[in-house]
């Protein structure tokens, strides 16, 4: 252990002095007069811990093989500090209205995205371990944050002991992966795995286990059922978060110990992933139809949108077209998720509630951007070129097909189509509806506004030049998928 | 100097985005009726440069040219590119494009001149033309994928433009569904391509088409159907046509260019575009064939009894794209390209013309007009010029290109379809005639309307002339001598299979027989016309009574909007799918008659959503258990892979 | 290995007799048994107390607070009690990593402190 290991995790190190340096500021100046720099602290932060890559070490493993730099975890890292930047720069007017403490928001925000980025890191059951907990214990306390309110507190109860079930089937998954490799590590754990091969009951067991587990953290139906409710009893700002960072994390998860640890049995998994896929985009489609509550049928489409990458995942062994895919659709999912989430700040509404369709009716004449910005959002998870929501589900479905899997394409194609029906829905009635007499308040403010409308540019400009993340998630696929 | 007008060719959408944007951004606060002079004067720029690319591809013959502006997509053997394929095919379709949407544009500045939405118009307008361009331009069926779809949304938010009605979005939309049924076929197509081919790009595909075509027949005829499918949506065909007569809910101006001269035809387009597949494509091309002559007829039936003169107009227009496919389907793409091009001028300045009428009395329905022609001469003759196009009197535009259809069905051994298309034609020359003398002719039936009728300004007429000018020469210039003309020599090679076979001399005694007798069905078609409207002998009320049955189907259109809206719905939305249940929805506005199998099966997974922690441990432990057995059942080889 | 494979399956055997024995002999008995339901009976059992107001109460969480600041700063012990007795063999590298151990506990601290968790009321 050297000075080195240390500097390999630095982006990490900055993202821990910077939630310390939100809670002491937090807890040192006061809430009231501390509450406007706060966001500020908190991206500054961000954009310096991602800087901060430049100092890091290039690559290699370190901590004793516990951590490893490659462009999967630099993906990854990039993906996260700007989820974590993105949802703290729309969450400041919600929370003051709801009176949440910010520092905590922020602080809580800022450990979960460590957790997050450590998943990345992994290359070891442990660090994958540690990196999960680190992840989803800050998301149970984001849930329960608006500490007043009954949905909140439910939300954040039902997430947190459904959580903690799944988390114990995980780890005895990953006792199992040890017991019958003898070492935590991930290479070490493939070898033994190729030997045994899926006739060892032992093996069997572990794979049911982990599988169970990590479907759990990306809500792959049917371990799903926490979503919706724990959706929508969270703030909103929380739930725009929850949304999206703990799902990418699953996914890292996903491809680190199902491609690697558990890649010699891939042909095993393979189609059980590609059958869950298609069970869990077509649950969280046809629910999401009959909701009128808008923030539980987003939470209904996350689960759609789920079933779409796991679809990627199942695809692997198309190789490292598969991997860049599901690293695409999980930084287009994470962007236009977490705007579409944001976009329902804008309205005042008591409580944790989200708007219904009703309450959205006429928003186009009352803030035309914000309306606009929405209609952006819905349009990339509808997947309408030529945003980039459209791409992402464009380049799923090669490798799957690759892969051999042509009834999962059309499965998607299928879903894709039924899925248009309830995001427009939401359009038409911010378009063509007029406004009722008793419709919700609309924030008045401006950050949230500009950065609603920059990240919608932003998708529809990653639509039409894609280039430097695609490339990018192809490069970072590589390490986990050329065997 | 030497200037590369070809690689210029990304200016041409170009300029129309620029101002689609400038008009976007500052239209509402500052430049307001301004916004229409920006666009008008970008258009022209554009249609200069379009222009100047057809000679230039003129002068340099049969050279099929890519201009990349960047990849787009580029991972592994996966290659798309926004690039643009400059070949006569696309050439022809730019000059057409931007020269028609430049005089569009000079018109709709008259048109919308009072309106308070102006600037939202002059910025959905010139966007709807870059994406036309594109669309034209691409040389992959991705990037015309996305100029696709992209007209759709310009065409759904410009016919929807009076969003405060209900009629308008209720048009909106229901075009919006009906045009995602044929994009899906698009997407299907596009995908399918993929596979076969390994490539999206045009000039990768089709060389691969003949050899393909030996080993998957099928897939081709698939491919084939599929892209039809998507061409039937985007151009209303048999059966998605009805949203394009509702479409006419739009600003005048709109339907001239959008749902008349060019993104209707960009179905005829695509199939023209891959002639080399559909040439292949076994049954796929008399499907196509036959569907094109059943909407030419269908259509042209309805058009008889329409009272609304933009309706009279929409009808013949998916008459007219019905003409088109058929020369698609019998081998004669060539000639659906020119009636493409023909069509453009003579249709928008129909619309135009229409426009104009309605611009100055406010009123659509003919039959509370009459007499025009003397307040509105310019008008009331460029409207009879274009007229005599449309029912196919030579020697007017519509006569070369129509009279080519018909007769290539009937030498490419298909005489019952040419049979159907002389009698499209008398129907054509008779709704014509009708539509012209119920509007302009006659006495004036309403008089407080007459009165304040007038002749529009010249902003308006001048474009009605420019149009006018091709309406009458585009098919003597283009198209003369029959077969052997300027368009044929241009186009051959481009979008037919094989050069060599056009290569031999015309039948002239053939076609002149042939045309004679379309002349002379089309002249049956206006005596009666004559006779009924102007005459009275015999009185139209009369004839309408004494065929009672048969005027009342069509009246009502042959009750399709209601099979579409009702009884389908009913009953066979399983088969139909559920897009039509979409379409229903919206239109009649009630949003949770979902389709009962949908939420039956939606209600049904909501109540497993019970809320109690314990129920959803006790699904993750049951989803565990199944894993287990799953995993198991494929260790011991109880389950197979 | 199928001798391993045969011992798993002498387990699986095991938990399937177990299993449908239990449900055998609560079936059996859920028939023969006579049932007397009463007010007293069908009470919920809470050591005795008497099962009033609503499940949805509210109750002071300062306790576990307290309690939980406990843990943390006695497992802070726990892991500083290896390192004093290694202090030579980690160095000035074990000095800078247990610094930022206890830094980042010492901040934990100063936000409860000044949040107001020491305070008992």
């Amino acid at each position: 252990m050297t000075i080195h290991d240390l500097l390999a995790v630095l982006p990490e190190a900055i993202v821990t002095l910077v939630a310390i340096v939100v809670l002491v500021i937090d807890a040192g100046v006061g809430e009231r007069r501390a509450r406007p720099w706060l966001p500020w602290v908190t991206i500054v932060g961000l954009a310096i811990a991602l800087a901060s890559q430049s100092w890091a070490p290039a690559g290699g493993t370190f901590f004793g093989g516990f951590v490893v730099v490659d462009d999967f975890s630099r993906f990854f890292r990039l993906l996260f500090i700007v989820l974590a930047a993105f949802t703290v720069l729309v969450a400041p007017p919600y929370l003051r209205r709801e009176e949440v403490s910010a520092g905590e928001f922020y602080a809580t925000v800022l450990f979960s995205t460590i957790g997050a980025m450590t998943i990345a890191l992994a290359t070891d059951l442990i660090t994958l371990f540690v990196g999960i907990e680190l992840m989803s214990i800050p998301v149970y306390v984001l849930a329960g944050l608006q500490r007043r309110d009954r949905y909140a507190n439910e939300a954040s109860l039902k997430y947190f002991l459904l959580g903690a079930f799944s988390t114990a089937i995980l780890l005895y998954g990953f006792a199992w992966l040890f017991g019958i490799s003898g070492s935590t590590d991930l290479a070490k754990i493939a070898a033994a795995v190729r030997t045994a091969g899926l006739g060892s009951p032992a093996v069997v067991v572990a794979l049911a286990l982990v599988t169970t587990g990590l479907g759990f953290k990306a809500a792959v139906v049917p371990f799903h059922q926490w979503t919706p409710d724990a959706y929508e009893g969270a703030p909103t700002p929380s739930t725009a978060f929850m949304s999206v960072a703990p799902k990418a994390a699953a996914f890292a998860a996903i491809l680190r110990v199902m491609a690697t640890a558990l890649g010699p049995i891939q042909l095993d998994w393979a189609l059980v992933f590609a059958i869950l896929a298609v069970i869990t985009m077509t649950t969280g489609n046809i629910v999401a139809l009959v909701q009128t509550n808008v923030k539980r049928m987003l939470a209904y489409s996350s689960i759609a949108h789920t079933g779409y990458i796991l679809a990627a995942v199942a695809a692997t062994a198309a190789g490292a077209s598969a991997g860049a895919a599901v690293l695409f659709y999980v930084f287009a999912y994470g962007i236009m998720n977490l705007g579409a989430f944001a976009c329902l700040e804008l309205l005042d509404l008591e409580g944790t509630r989200g708007a219904t369709l009703d309450e959205l009716n006429g928003l186009w004449s009352r803030h035309a951007a914000g309306a606009t910005a929405f209609t952006i959002f819905l349009v990339n998870l509808t997947g309408i070129p030529p945003t980039v929501g459209f791409l992402a589900k464009f380049l799923v479905f090669q490798p799957v097909i690759d892969a051999g899997f042509t009834w999962l394409a059309v499965a998607i194609a299928l879903n894709a189509a039924a899925a248009a029906f309830y995001y427009l829905r939401v359009v038409v009635h911010m378009f063509m509806y007029d406004a009722e007499a008793a419709a919700p308040k609309v924030e008045p403010a401006r950050v949230l506004s500009w950065s609603l409308g920059i990240a919608s540019i932003a998708t529809i400009v990653l639509g039409i030049l894609p280039d430097p993340i695609y490339s990018f998630a192809v490069r970072a696929a590589g390490p986990i998928l050329t065997k | 100097m030497n200037i590369d007008v070809v690689g210029l060719v990304w200016l041409v959408p170009g300029i129309p985005l620029a101002a689609a944007i400038v008009n976007g951004l500052f239209g509402r606060r500052w430049l307001h009726r301004a916004t229409g002079v920006i666009a008008s004067v970008a258009l022209g720029l554009s249609a200069v440069l379009g222009v100047a690319i057809f000679f230039a591809v003129v002068a340099a013959g049969h050279v099929a040219r890519t201009v990349t502006l960047y990849e787009w997509i580029g991972a592994g053997d996966f290659h798309v590119n926004v690039a643009a394929l400059v070949d006569p095919l696309s050439a022809t379709m730019v000059a057409v494009v931007t020269v028609v949407s430049f005089l569009i544009h000079v018109f709709s500045n008259g048109y919308m001149e009072h309106d308070p939405g102006i600037h939202r118009f002059f910025t959905w307008l010139p966007l709807f033309v870059f994406l036309m361009l594109t669309l034209v331009l691409a040389d992959n069926y991705l990037l015309m994928f996305v100029g696709w779809e992209g007209v759709g949304l310009c065409s759904y938010l410009l016919i929807g433009f009076w969003f405060e009605r209900p009629a308008p979005y209720t048009a909106a939309n229901k075009a919006f569904w009906m045009n995602r049924i044929g994009d899906w076929g698009f997407t299907i197509g596009t995908i399918l391509t993929f596979l076969t081919f390994g490539s999206l790009t045009f000039h990768d595909v089709f060389p691969k088409v003949a050899g393909v075509a030996q080993t998957q027949p099928l897939t081709i005829t698939f491919i084939a159907l599929a892209f039809f499918l998507g061409a039937t949506g985007k151009s209303a065909q048999l059966p998605l046509y009805s949203w394009l007569p509702d479409a006419m809910e739009g600003p005048t101006p709109v339907s001239a260019l959008i749902h008349a001269a060019t993104m209707v035809t960009a179905g005829v387009y695509l199939v023209a575009r891959s002639t080399p597949l559909f040439a292949v494509a076994g049954p796929a091309l008399l499907v196509v064939a036959i569907i094109g002559a059943v909407t030419a007829l269908f259509a042209a039936t309805i058009a008889l009894v329409q009272v609304d003169i933009k309706r009279v107009l929409a009808y013949s227009t998916v008459s007219q794209l019905g003409y088109m496919f058929l020369a698609c389907g019998v081998g004669a793409p060539i000639a659906a390209v020119f009636h493409l091009a023909t069509h453009a001028f003579f249709k928008a300045l129909l619309f135009l013309g229409s426009g104009s009428v309605i611009h100055a009395t406010e009123e659509q329905d003919m039959r509370r007009m009459g007499g025009l022609r003397r307040k509105m001469p310019i008008t009331y003759w460029t409207f009879l010029l274009a007229g005599g196009a449309l029912a196919a009197i030579p020697p007017l535009a519509g006569f070369w290109s129509k009279d080519e259809i018909v007769g290539a069905a009937f030498t490419n051994g298909q005489p019952i379809l040419w049979a159907v298309g002389v009698g499209t034609g008398l129907l054509t020359a008779f709704y014509t005639t009708r539509m012209i003398y119920l509007t302009f002719h006659g006495e004036p039936r309403d008089h407080h309307l007459y009165d304040h009728a007038h002749e529009s300004p010249a902003v308006m007429t001048v474009p009605l002339l420019l149009l006018c000018v091709g309406a009458v020469f585009a098919g003597l210039v283009l198209g003369f001598p029959p077969e052997a003309g300027f368009i044929h020599r241009f186009l051959e090679g481009t979008v037919t299979a094989e050069a060599a076979a056009q290569s031999e001399l015309p039948n002239y005694v053939l076609i002149a027989g042939l045309a004679a007798t379309a002349v002379v069905a089309g002249l049956i078609g206006i005596a009666i016309g004559y006779a009924m409207y102007a005459r009275r002998r015999p009185d139209p009320a009369a004839v309408s009574r004494a065929v009672g049955p048969i005027y009342t189907l069509l009246w009502n259109k042959y009750f399709v909007d209601e099979l579409y809206d009702h009884r389908i719905l009913e009953g066979g939305r399983a088969l139909f799918g559920a897009a039509w249940a979409f379409d229903a929805h919206i239109i009649d506005g009630i949003v949770d008659r979902l389709a009962w199998l949908v939420s039956l099966l939606g209600s049904g997974l909501r109540r497993v959503q019970t809320g109690i922690v314990g129920n959803y441990a006790l699904s993750i432990a049951a989803g565990l258990l199944i894993l287990i057995v799953v995993y198991g059942g494929y260790a011991t080889g109880v389950l197979h892979r | 290995m199928p001798d391993y494979s045969l011992s798993y399956f002498y387990v699986f055997v095991f938990f399937g007799t177990g299993a449908v024995f239990v449900a055998a002999l609560l079936t059996a008995s859920g028939l023969v048994q006579p049932k007397k339901k009463t007010a007293e009976k069908l009470r919920t059992y809470e050591s005795g107390e008497e099962p009033v107001g609503s499940a949805w109460g509210r109750y002071p969480t300062h306790f576990y607070i307290f309690a939980l600041l406990f843990v943390v700063f006695d497992v802070e012990v726990i892991f500083l009690f290896p390192w004093a007795v290694l202090f030579r063999t980690f160095g000035w590298y074990g000095l800078v990593e247990m610094g930022i151990f206890i830094f980042i506990l010492v901040a934990g601290l100063f936000y409860a402190w000044r949040k107001g968790a020491l305070t008992w009321y």
